[in-house]
């Protein structure tokens, strides 16, 4: 046993020594082709240094990598006995993502969570009293508050909307984007155009969030020149004498001018999905039912519709998910109104306008809490998938 | 099948159906069909209101010299694929070993770990906000591209690796048993054996690692500021600022910012249409 240990820890020893200092070596031996580099290169001395910097770190990266990887390999057969070798194998090859995941998103999480039970508070002589700075200020610190973070976001009006609006999304927007996805994906699934067409309206959701806000905002802008509406709806709405306005910016109902944007954008995905979902129910079950006399729509419902039922799940899932964490398409159209905010929204207002980066991570635990039972449900239904293998 | 066939029903529904396709085609891409047309307009259309009517005339080359020209966004194009590009192969290849060990390996912390990559891939990334931009400002990657990169990586291998995971199990396992009784090591497997046949997957989720960090904001906005680093995304929000009532540079910017996910798009149509398929339903 302690001899394994012993081995274990020579080869992460090994490891650990060896491709840091080939990664630095192979740095200096290459600036040093730096300076004969800038002397024949067309371009002006400070490009030529950037992309040659970025060419060598690209390439460097990629050498450790393989290195790490055929080093990693041979040493754990050399070193440890082949029943301990099968032990190490896939840990070699997970090693690298670990790491990384726990640098970047297993410890940001727990450190947020720890920064959601602090804030800036007074510090105290032993007699109680503040201590003061040079400007005869308060001096704060750091210091642990418990839950009063969260008790001051429940006492306040922005969260309640943000709540109020967030489940408003929840329903609206995955309701319809699968309603319409399913509808467009039953349609041209015998048409000739149907490729065509799912290709269409496939196409927003190659586009970015913000530029589809930005591309949105000119259909539902006011304003212009010479009495002329820049906005598509308020030009189309002039006749009737409608007074011009940004749709999105009215109160309440300005919500579901931005949840279009979001629907028109994940629709495709949704459409995409029970495409390939709906080529998968068996002929046979439809011809039965239509033979027993069931009308298209009793067809639909009764028997496609259960057999993908799973897949209508999973579209759900995935769009639950992503709406809680909708930020860009208010943020972009600049909707920061109180009735406007979403729980992303209303992060990284409090964080970055009002600088109260504790209460931000507080209302992130509640925004991570809310998807909490989305995540079990997944897992749930992996670990029942796995089972069924 | 569904819906009731053609030939059955009456003439104007059958009128009806015809035409309501196309109509609800062209709604469908009226807002991009208006950002186009806006987006060639003269100067003097957007002054004097001629905003939907038929430009006087068309200023293609004029409005997209002019984005080039004054304002920054060449290089923000180019920052983004500074971004785009290394996390791409980045995320691919550590997922391409992560589920390699994933899908072959039976050991004892497999389920738990697994598992641990689908939350980590449900994770809001606003609950890692304020700790991610202390860290990589205590990296000193604060506004580089290589830390938005890196964080990038760390933040799609989770998704990535489930993917891959799920597509290596599907591969016959015989392949690799054969090969290990053969006595070829466990590397040699995996990059003579496993990798060849991932090309599909690779190439799914390439496209789709793409279009998901070339549309990426929130990160963006985080940790880079100022045309030096900023990736597109951002920058077209801070030149939507400046161009108020520039409409006809507006939609030429977000023209030219969707242009290569959307060319991308269509290019790779097959691969995208797989990669998401295999993400979600799997």
């Amino acid at each position: 046993m302690t001899q394994n240990i012993f081995r274990i820890t020579l080869l992460t020893a090994a490891v650990a020594i060896l491709l840091p200092l080939t990664a630095t070596l192979l740095f200096t031996l290459s600036s040093l082709l730096e300076t004969p580099l800038a002397a024949i290169s067309p371009l002006s001395p400070h490009a030529t240094l950037k992309i040659t910097f970025a060419l060598r770190t690209v390439i460097i990266a990629i050498t450790i990598s393989l290195l790490y990887f055929y080093t990693s390999n041979t040493l754990a057969k050399k070193i440890c006995p082949p029943h301990l070798n099968e032990h190490i194998q896939p840990w070699l090859f997970l090693a690298p993502t670990i790491l990384l995941l726990t640098l970047f998103l297993i410890y940001p999480a727990l450190e947020t969570f720890r920064l959601s039970l602090t804030s800036d508070i007074p510090t105290l002589n032993p007699d109680g009293t503040p201590v003061l700075n040079d400007a005869g200020q308060p001096r704060f610190t750091k210091g642990f508050i418990g839950i009063q973070n969260y008790t001051f976001l429940l006492a306040s009006e922005d969260f309640w909307f943000a709540i109020r609006n967030s489940i408003l999304w929840l329903v609206v927007v995955p309701t319809s984007c699968i309603a319409l996805g399913m509808t467009i994906a039953v349609i041209t699934d015998k048409s000739p155009y149907g490729g065509f067409v799912k290709s269409i309206v496939f196409v927003p959701l190659a586009i970015s969030f913000v530029g589809a806000a930005v591309i949105w905002r000119n259909i539902y802008a006011a304003g212009g020149a010479g009495g002329y509406q820049i906005g598509l709806v308020n030009a189309l709405l002039k006749p009737f004498n409608v007074e011009p306005r940004f749709w999105y910016e009215v109160q309440f109902w300005g919500n579901f001018f931005m949840m279009s944007i979001l629907i028109w954008i994940q629709t495709g995905f949704a459409m995409v999905i029970f495409s390939a979902a709906l080529r998968g129910v068996p002929e046979e079950t439809i011809e039965a039912a239509r033979i027993d006399g069931a009308s298209e729509t009793q067809t639909f419902f009764r028997i496609i519709l259960p057999q993908i039922y799973g897949t209508v799940l999973v579209v759900w899932t995935t769009l639950v998910i992503l709406v809680l964490k909708v930020f860009d398409i208010p943020f972009a159209l600049t909707a920061n109104k109180s009735d406007k905010l979403l729980l992303a929204t209303l992060m990284e207002q409090t964080r970055n306008a009002q600088r109260e980066e504790e209460i931000a991570a507080a209302v992130a635990i509640i925004l991570m809490l809310t998807i909490v039972p989305v995540i079990l449900f997944n897992v749930w239904r992996t670990r029942k998938a796995i089972s069924n293998d | 099948m569904f819906p009731t066939p053609i030939a059955k029903t009456r003439t104007v529904t059958r009128l009806a159906y015809r035409a309501a396709l196309p109509v609800a085609l062209v709604f469908w891409l009226l807002p991009l069909i208006a950002v186009a047309l806006t987006s060639v307009r003269s100067m003097a259309d957007i002054t004097s209101g001629n905003y939907w009517g038929v430009p006087t005339s068309i200023n293609f080359v004029e409005n997209y010299t002019a984005i080039f020209e004054s304002t920054p966004i060449g290089r923000y194009i180019f920052n983004s694929f500074r971004v785009t590009i290394p996390t791409v192969i980045g995320a691919v290849s550590l997922s391409c070993m992560a589920g390699f060990a994933f899908a072959v390996y039976r050991f004892r912390l497999n389920l738990l770990l697994f598992f641990m990559f689908i939350a980590g891939n449900f994770v809001p990334f606003q609950i890692l906000m304020v700790p991610v931009r202390d860290l990589t400002l205590s990296l000193g990657a604060y506004n580089t591209v290589t830390g938005l990169a890196l964080f990038h990586i760390a933040f799609q291998t989770g998704f990535c690796t489930l993917f891959m995971r799920n597509f290596i199990k599907a591969l016959p396992f015989e392949l690799i048993e054969a090969a290990r009784s053969e006595g070829v090591s466990e590397f040699r497997i995996f990059w003579f054996i496993v990798l060849p046949l991932m090309k599909p997957a690779i190439a799914a989720l390439s496209v789709l690692v793409f279009t998901f960090i070339w549309n990426d904001y929130f990160w963006a906005l985080v940790l880079t500021q100022g045309a030096e680093s900023q990736p597109i995304t951002a920058g077209l929000y801070s030149l939507n600022g400046q161009w108020l009532a520039a409409w006809h540079l507006v939609s030429a910017g977000s023209i030219v910012a969707a242009l290569p996910p959307v060319l991308m798009f269509f290019l790779m149509q097959r691969h995208f249409i797989a990669g998401l398929t295999l993400g979600a339903v799997k």
